[in-house]
């Protein structure tokens, strides 16, 4: 069975990277105002790396665990594809 | 408080992102369809799948239109008494079922909640919970469609009936492709995408707002902050007294949904083991609990933000009180993002009462009675025929929605109907022995000819309500009752069932299941208290 965690990981991954370059390339500055504080931020940029981030662990977390089972997994293919 | 975000009108890298997703829905598809070789992994992906991913794909089949839009409508419309619907509603439903339903869903071994309700009543009663529930997703499938329509065509100004093709499509070849596998397997890839693509409205939100504090106090209606303080009469924006919200909302509606919808048992019949089916409901409502951050309080922050919102114009409806959000804080690029999740989210819903309803179709109306004993290569082709007659049909109910002022309204009328009387049934079956097959059928008529009799009248004396929500949970308790009351009358003067052919489907005659040693954390009686103490503890902050 497909590890959910491939695509997952992939998807996140890739859009992740695509708002990071758009956020360098186009920057836009986010201005919050609240009554204490002024931020500014490139909302592309940061949310961008954080996106980058979990789809990265995701993809860890599918290699880890494929290292681990290899074995197994060679042998579920197998079945896979004689079934 | 003002809000600047100078990001243009959605652009290339929108569309871009919107393209990735689409290519990797279908890529999963694709490659599932190998896989899927009995009608066994078509409709119940052959029990394989592990107890956290059945969990999210439970919590976001139901993450549709309903739970996105409908629920940041309503707190806008009724404050953060919305919240009720998980603190009150969702979340004691998950645990009861866990603990006390699921052992006899998972150990009868039933593949569909009509198929029980054959093994512990009758054929007839089956049916028509079969059909009944054949109605319903189709219904229920067609808002996902109708929303998405409408804010593609608000925020993009796309054609309405391009962005329901184009989407209809997209998710028949996913299903049709991988069936429950692929419908589970994209559910929680926009579980992921809804967290990230909505979060950031609630972070930049709640810092603008200075906090829950400062946005509590912009509320013009003070009453819109509160849970229980105003709940005393239905004096309160919801119009609802505390016993409607307990008895409607809070066991009738709720339970009823959680407990006995098959578009959301199925996804916990497709666990590995008793205690993974068990555990997912639970593992489901841990962020379930969380939920109102990303659904009702972007509503109570699109009351703040948005002028105007709640007015009778389409484009300012409560329905957009999400969508409009989108836009106004992201900039391209985030907005993909957001655009996408909301894509994912109004496709999944569909999906899930598709592969609900080609599950029911081929199993408990095609198999049972229109053509028995067929091989099971025929049915693993007529659940992928019906995967395409289902996305037909949701087409045609995206227009019948269409004609109906508020998405919500449809839905909970849908639910009242079916969904409201049926719990009575199930709950009568699981824990009454004596409860007789046609105590159940006349039982479950009665249930549904009240709602039906019902909506019929409200608006008359004595049923004139104070808001449509408040119609909607006496309508539930009122079929609730109906179904309830008849069942018992009805099983008492007619034959029960043998004991011995209720093993494993009546309270205290469980089939003899071998107890699996697991660590303590994972045991689902932990689980459930914590959940449980944890929703106490937010109905308490929110009072």
């Amino acid at each position: 069975m497909l590890d959910v965690r491939l695509p997952i990981g992939s998807l996140f991954l890739i859009i992740g990277i695509m708002l990071v370059m758009w956020g360098i390339s186009h920057p836009v500055m986010t201005v919050l105002s609240s009554a204490a504080e002024t931020y500014r931020f490139n909302l592309n940029l940061v949310w961008g790396t954080v996106i980058l981030l979990f789809g990265a662990l995701m993809l860890f977390l599918y290699w880890l665990e494929n290292k681990a089972r290899s074995k197994e997994t060679v042998n579920e293919d197998k079945h896979d594809s004689k079934a | 408080m003002e809000l600047r975000t100078t990001g243009p009108a959605i652009g290339v890298i929108d569309y871009a992102i919107i393209g990735i997703y689409f290519v990797f829905v279908i890529g999963v598809g694709y490659r599932l369809k190998r896989q899927m070789v009995s009608s066994e992994d078509f409709f119940l992906s052959g029990h394989r799948i592990p107890s956290w991913i059945t969990g999210l794909a439970f919590l976001s089949a139901n993450l549709g239109a309903i739970e996105v839009m409908g629920m940041a409508a309503n707190a806008a419309q009724y404050g953060i008494m919305t919240a009720h619907f998980y603190w009150l509603g969702a979340i004691p439903a998950m645990v009861f079922l866990a603990l006390f339903m699921m052992p006899f869903y998972y150990g009868s071994k039933v593949r569909s909640v009509p198929e029980y309700l054959k093994m512990r009543f009758n054929e007839p009663t089956r049916a028509l919970n079969a059909i009944s529930f054949a109605v319903m997703t189709v219904l229920m499938s067609g808002i996902n469609l109708y929303a998405m329509a409408l804010v593609f065509k608000l925020l993009l100004n796309w054609s309405m009936d391009a962005s329901i093709f184009a989407a209809a499509a997209v998710v028949l070849a996913y299903t049709i492709m991988g069936g429950l596998t692929s419908s589970i397997y994209n559910e929680v890839l926009q579980f992921f995408l809804i967290i990230f693509g909505l979060l950031p409205i609630t972070i930049i939100g709640l810092v603008q707002a200075g906090g829950w504090d400062g946005l509590k106090a912009r509320f013009t209606d003070p009453a819109l902050g509160h849970l229980w303080m105003n709940a005393g009469a239905a004096a309160n924006p919801m119009g609802v007294d505390w016993i409607a919200l307990c008895s409607g909302l809070g066991f009738v509606l709720s339970f009823g949904y959680w407990c006995t919808d098959f578009l959301v048992i199925q996804r916990a019949l497709a666990a590995e083991s008793l205690a993974a089916a068990q555990r997912t409901p639970l593992i489901a409502a841990f962020p379930k609990i969380a939920f109102p951050a990303l659904t009702v309080l972007p509503g109570l922050l699109a009351l703040v933000l948005i002028p105007g919102l709640g007015s009778n114009t389409t484009d300012l409806s409560y329905n957009m009180a999400l969508p409009l959000l989108l836009p106004m804080m992201y900039p391209s690029g985030m907005l993909g993002v957001g655009l996408t999740a909301m894509l994912a989210s109004f496709m999944s819903g569909m999906a899930g009462n598709v592969t609900a309803f080609n599950t029911v179709w081929t199993y408990d109306i095609y198999q049972s009675y229109l053509a028995r004993d067929k091989s099971d290569k025929h049915y693993l082709w007529m659940g992928r025929a019906a995967t395409a007659g289902g996305i037909v049909i949701s087409i045609a109910t995206a227009y019948l929605v269409m004609g109906f002022p508020s998405i919500m309204d449809y839905m909970q009328l849908i639910f009242s109907f079916f969904n409201a009387p049926l719990f009575a049934t199930f709950l009568l079956g699981m824990f009454w022995r004596r409860a007789t097959p046609w105590g159940a059928f006349w039982g479950l008529v009665a249930g549904i000819a009240c709602a039906v009799g019902h909506y019929l009248m409200t608006g008359h004396e004595p049923f004139v309500y104070t808001s449509v929500m408040a119609g909607n949970f006496w309508r539930a308790t009122y079929a609730w009752l109906a179904c309830f009351i008849v069942t018992i009358a009805v099983s008492l003067f007619t034959k029960p069932k043998p004991e011995s052919e209720l093993e494993g489907l009546v309270w205290g005659r469980p089939r003899e299941v071998a107890a699996i040693a697991e660590s303590w954390i994972k045991r689902p009686p932990v689980l459930a208290a914590i959940v449980v103490a944890m929703t106490i503890v937010l109905n308490l902050l929110f009072w």
